[in-house]
């Protein structure tokens, strides 16, 4: 089963219902054509109108905000359509469409605006409506990489166990990636158990760092790490309620065996605790911090707003 | 009235004595543009320094500038000028408040109010676009904010936007405020101010808009910076914990980009919100970023909160709104909303501590929305919790030490066993007490000065380093805000230039990130020149990039209480994007002052702009000191630091890592170096008659010389 795992609050929902195969494929198209999120900079204010003008033809919903964000406009639109049909089935049966929308009663400001005349001297009255390109075909290779994208995108790095265990010809698929100029997002990152992809555009390095310590599943090794990174990167000690938090989510008792563990161990000679000045437990390593210096920037000081 | 776009074109004159309400063209004024600059030229001009701050003649001038209510992203603010009562040298000062009430004050058609004389009877200010008028006030004297607002709401329409005075103001307690329903509040002693001249409130509908020169250009750049640049409240860069989009996150779980997967707003209507990650650039959830509740509070946060509100043209929205049902069982009111100090410092008075109600570790934060409601309905200020610190030094004493200076049946007039069993109706009654000032107690909401003076407390009070009472940089009655301890030399600097908290954020916005320490530098030094961004708690020496950096800082703030932008928002230093290096755009705020008004801005424009405003402060600030103080050596009598800052941490050494205290020689080269940057004495720290007459400010130049204050810099150096 591709999409297995979900955690709650990440951007791309996958709706349980659905035909699994039609909603991997819905997530391929989607994520190719929004591989990389486009900038607002991108924004086209014609495009924008173009929505506008086809808000009054068709009286749809669509309000152009797909543009401004850089969501799919084609995906918008077939959800647009979906929602104009909705729409119209609720007008046929009226009752019903009271009892789903308990709101109806309340003035919706594009129905308002569409029943407002034209406005004069529109400056894009006149513009030509642009089609929507047609989606190319994909390759199985592009496939499996939108797979591996909207796992991403959905904070999950990718396994090649599982891509083995869910795609017959996984590694052949996976070799012709780098060749292809619609694949080069897709990289690798090398764990203690296994190799892991994702997409660098939808997920940072920094991230799949740590999404691979976690799938590595070595609490040990994911302190020591994590404790080093913040030590040498910010600079900065760890609190020890860091790894409570998402992407880590573990238990304070977890986190206690894991510490104890690890001073037991002299491999993780230089992680050492302090507690600061609001009585907060914090790791350092002393290959980047000194005790005096990482006590100092723990510590919280008085504090405006 | 001239054409013009961005400004409205007018401001509204209201004399209180007379009744008297006329309109201004304000075309003259924009070169100072708007807001603060404006009120600074209109205050220097017609209120001058000689007044008792609550002369008939003494102005409160409400202010907005071009770009509020215009589109422009985090612009929904009003600066209100007037002169202060318990800072030393009662000299100018201003407050600042966001809400809504700003833009709408734009859409009636105005740019500003200037307010003068006194009512006889209780008043609220009425503006419905062009019809203005003064109402009675009568029912609603003696209320808090809450209710005032309401009755005000009730008795024009819910279009209006109101904002009232509570009894601190109407008692002409110093540490008072105007208040919105919604948490904004503009502070300073602006309620007393208000209250002086019998003036409740305002309830101000507009139903025009603003001119803009080249909307598209508008939407264009607003789309820029929300995708591109924009982070979460103070513009942190980086998620407070990890997301999958983001290289980093800020280590310590906290910073103001603090929604993340899990952090729920569990009592949102329809149920439970998770807010989730939120790719930089995805404009459609950056108002999912500032979870600032669980900034805050962490996680009992989420428990009590419903949604995140915020100012107009802001999509950040800071104030989380919160239903803090526990509040019920001690008849108080459960809905609160802030963002500021209100809910940070009312455990402050709980010398015994607090204790949970609801869930474990809500305690902080059910005391301090309490605190914050309580003082929001009283229209009290804090004075960036100098109120609270002054408060808890006295309630912590030994009933036998504190009775030295409260009497001993005030003392025990007190609800002690409401305070020892961290009942939020203790804070309640100190606060009335405070609003109505009831007893000795109340003389620390006349400011920490008067405190000392009736207290007998020496001015070595304040050179003390306990950690708990006082924050005071300086000996002029206001404390640190975002001083050294964020922003090394830099931090001491830019907190002299005022007669309250300077309400700086430039760099506290860059220091409390949580970026990685080298990414911030390289932007900072690639904005401002190498050695201007130091480590935190590993200082350098000062050098000139550090005092310009500081200048800078000034400037800034002083044009964006003008145009009118957030400074907790603005400038767009870093950006959340790695594309970028999480480097910003310096220069966007004056490319929307162009798009907005149609005239050319460049950043280094503002810069001179808000230096011009600099200069006004300075000079009233000298005029107010000769009056008030005797002398104007500003260096001497209003930028004196207080020995702790030198003094603190023993065991460090200044420049050694771990310490944010500075070193004497070091600050006063500092100074040297900032006096120099801004044209200023350097043994006095007044403005020369070159640098005002740099600025176009030859008439102040001639004021000062006529005063003498030229005379007295000449024998001072001598």
């Amino acid at each position: 089963m591709l999409f297995g795992r979900r955690k709650p609050g990440y951007t791309t929902t996958v709706d349980g219902s659905v035909d699994p195969e039609q909603a991997v494929l819905e997530l391929q198209k989607a994520e190719l054509a929004a591989k990389k999120k486009p900038k607002a900079e991108v924004f086209d204010i014609d495009a924008a109108s173009e929505t506008a003008r086809r808000l009054k033809e068709t009286g749809s919903t669509f309000d152009g905000s797909a543009a401004k964000t850089g969501e799919d406009v084609i995906a918008a639109v077939e959800r647009e359509t979906a929602e104009l049909a909705a729409k119209q089935a609720a007008e046929a049966a009226p009752e019903a469409a009271e009892a789903a929308q308990p709101d109806a009663a309340k003035p919706e400001l594009l129905d308002f605006l569409a029943s407002e005349p034209e406005a004069e001297n529109d400056p894009f009255a006149d513009q030509p409506t642009k089609t929507a390109p047609e989606l190319p075909e994909l390759t199985p290779a592009q496939e499996l990489a939108g797979y591996i994208r909207a796992r991403s995108a959905a904070a999950l790095i990718t396994p090649h166990a599982l891509l083995l265990e869910e795609v017959e010809n996984a590694d052949e698929l996976l070799a012709q990636m780098p060749a292809d100029p619609q694949c080069t997002d897709i990289v690798t990152r090398a764990g203690a158990k296994d190799t892991y992809y994702y997409s660098n555009a939808n997920m940072s390095d920094n991230y799949a760092m740590i999404a691979q310590l976690i799938e590595d599943k070595d609490l040990c090794v994911m302190f020591a790490e994590m404790v080093r990174f913040n030590a040498r990167i910010y600079p900065s000690a760890t609190p020890l309620k860091y790894f409570q938090r998402s992407p880590y989510g573990l238990a304070p008792e977890v986190i206690e065996q894991t510490w104890k563990a690890m001073q037991e161990n002299p491999e993780y000679a230089d992680i050492e605790e302090l507690t600061n000045n609001q009585n907060e437990r914090f790791l350092f390593s002393t290959k980047h911090l000194t005790r005096r210096y990482a006590k100092a920037i723990s510590d919280v000081d008085d504090f405006c707003d | 009235m001239a054409e013009s776009y961005g400004w409205a074109g007018k401001i509204l004159r209201v004399n209180l004595t007379t009744g008297e309400i006329t309109t201004q063209d304000d075309e003259k004024y924009h070169k100072y543009i708007g807001g603060m600059g404006m009120a600074y030229r209109i205050m220097y001009e017609e209120a001058p320094m000689e007044l008792d701050p609550y002369d008939e003649k003494a102005l409160v001038i409400f202010g907005v500038g071009p770009l509020t209510g215009a589109g422009v992203p985090c612009s929904g603010r009003m600066n209100v000028t007037f002169r202060s009562t318990w800072s030393k040298g009662h000299s100018i000062i201003d407050a600042h408040m966001g809400g809504h009430i700003g833009s709408m004050l734009k859409y009636a058609g105005y740019d500003g109010i200037v307010i003068s004389g006194i009512s006889e009877k209780p008043v609220y200010l009425r503006i419905e676009d062009g019809a203005v008028s003064l109402e009675d006030a009568t029912e609603i004297w003696g209320k808090g904010t809450f209710a005032a607002n309401k009755w005000m709401v009730e008795q024009n329409g819910r279009e209006f936007e109101t904002a009232s005075i509570g009894p601190a103001g109407e008692n002409l307690v110093d540490y008072s405020t105007l208040n919105t329903s919604f948490g904004n509040s503009g502070g300073a002693g602006l309620g007393a101010a208000m209250g002086n001249k019998k003036l409740k409130g305002l309830a101000i509908r507009g139903t025009g808009s603003v001119k803009v020169a080249d909307p598209k250009k508008v939407l264009e750049l607003s789309n820029y910076m929300m995708g591109n640049l924009i982070g979460g409240n103070n513009n942190h860069n980086v998620p407070a914990q990890p997301q999958s989009w983001a290289e980093y996150s800020a280590t310590s779980g906290k910073n103001r980009w603090s929604g993340a997967p899990g952090r729920m707003w569990k009592k949102a209507p329809g149920g439970p919100v998770d807010t989730g990650e939120q790719p930089y650039n995805d404009i459609n959830k950056v108002a999912l970023r500032c979870f600032k509740g669980y900034f805050d509070f962490g996680a009992p946060a989420a428990e009590y909160t419903v949604k995140n509100g915020g100012c107009s043209s802001c999509p950040i929205r800071c104030y989380t709104e919160y239903d803090v049902d526990p509040l019920a069982d001690y008849d108080l009111p459960t809905h609160n909303s802030n963002t500021c100090m209100p809910v940070l410092y009312g455990t402050r008075v709980y010398p015994d501590g607090v204790h949970d109600f609801k869930y474990e570790g809500d305690g902080t934060m059910v005391i301090n929305l309490a605190w914050s409601h309580a003082v929001d309905d009283m229209g009290l200020w804090d004075n960036y919790g100098n109120l609270n610190r002054d408060l808890l030094w006295i309630l912590r004493m030994p009933r036998e030490e504190a009775t030295k200076y409260i009497s001993e049946a005030e003392y025990d007039s007190l609800p002690w066993e409401w305070e020892k069993a961290g009942d939020p109706r203790w804070e309640v009654e100190l606060i009335r007490r405070m609003a109505y000032g009831e007893g000795d107690l109340s003389v620390i909401a006349k400011g920490t000065l008067a405190m000392m003076e009736k207290f007998g407390l020496p001015k070595s009070w304040l050179d003390r380093d306990d950690g708990a009472t006082n924050s005071n940089l300086i000996y002029n009655g206001f404390p640190n805000h975002h001083g050294p301890a964020e922003a090394w030399q830099v931090g001491m600097l830019y907190n002299l230039v005022y007669n309250r908290d300077c309400m700086i954020h430039e760099i506290v916005c860059e220091t409390g990130s949580g970026a990685p320490y080298e990414v911030t530098k390289k932007v900072m030094e690639d904005f401002f020149g190498e050695g201007c961004y130091d480590k935190a708690k590993a200082y350098t020496p000062i050098n000139e990039n550090k005092a310009k950096l500081a200048a800078y800082c000034v400037n800034d703030k002083n044009f964006h209480d003008s145009a009118t932008l957030c400074n907790w928002m603005w400038p767009m230093t870093q950006s959340p994007s790695k594309e970028r290096d999480y480097h910003g755009d310096l220069d966007l705020q004056a490319d929307f002052m162009t798009a907005v008004t149609g005239e050319t801005y460049t950043q280094a424009g503002l810069q001179e702009d808000g230096a011009r405003i600099t200069q006004m402060l300075r000079a009233m600030t000298a005029i107010s000191f000769q009056q008030n103080c005797g002398s104007a050596n500003l260096r001497q009598e209003h930028d004196a630091i207080c020995d702790w800052v030198f003094d603190k941490d023993p065991d460090f050494k200044a420049f050694e890592e771990g310490t944010t205290k500075l070193d004497r020689a070091d600050m006063e080269k500092a100074k040297d170096l900032f006096y120099d940057i801004f044209g200023w004495d350097r043994t006095t720290g007044v403005p020369t008659r070159e640098t005002l007459e740099k600025y176009d400010l030859a008439d102040m130049a001639d004021d000062l010389e006529k005063r003498g204050i030229y005379a007295q810099n000449t024998a001072a150096a001598e």
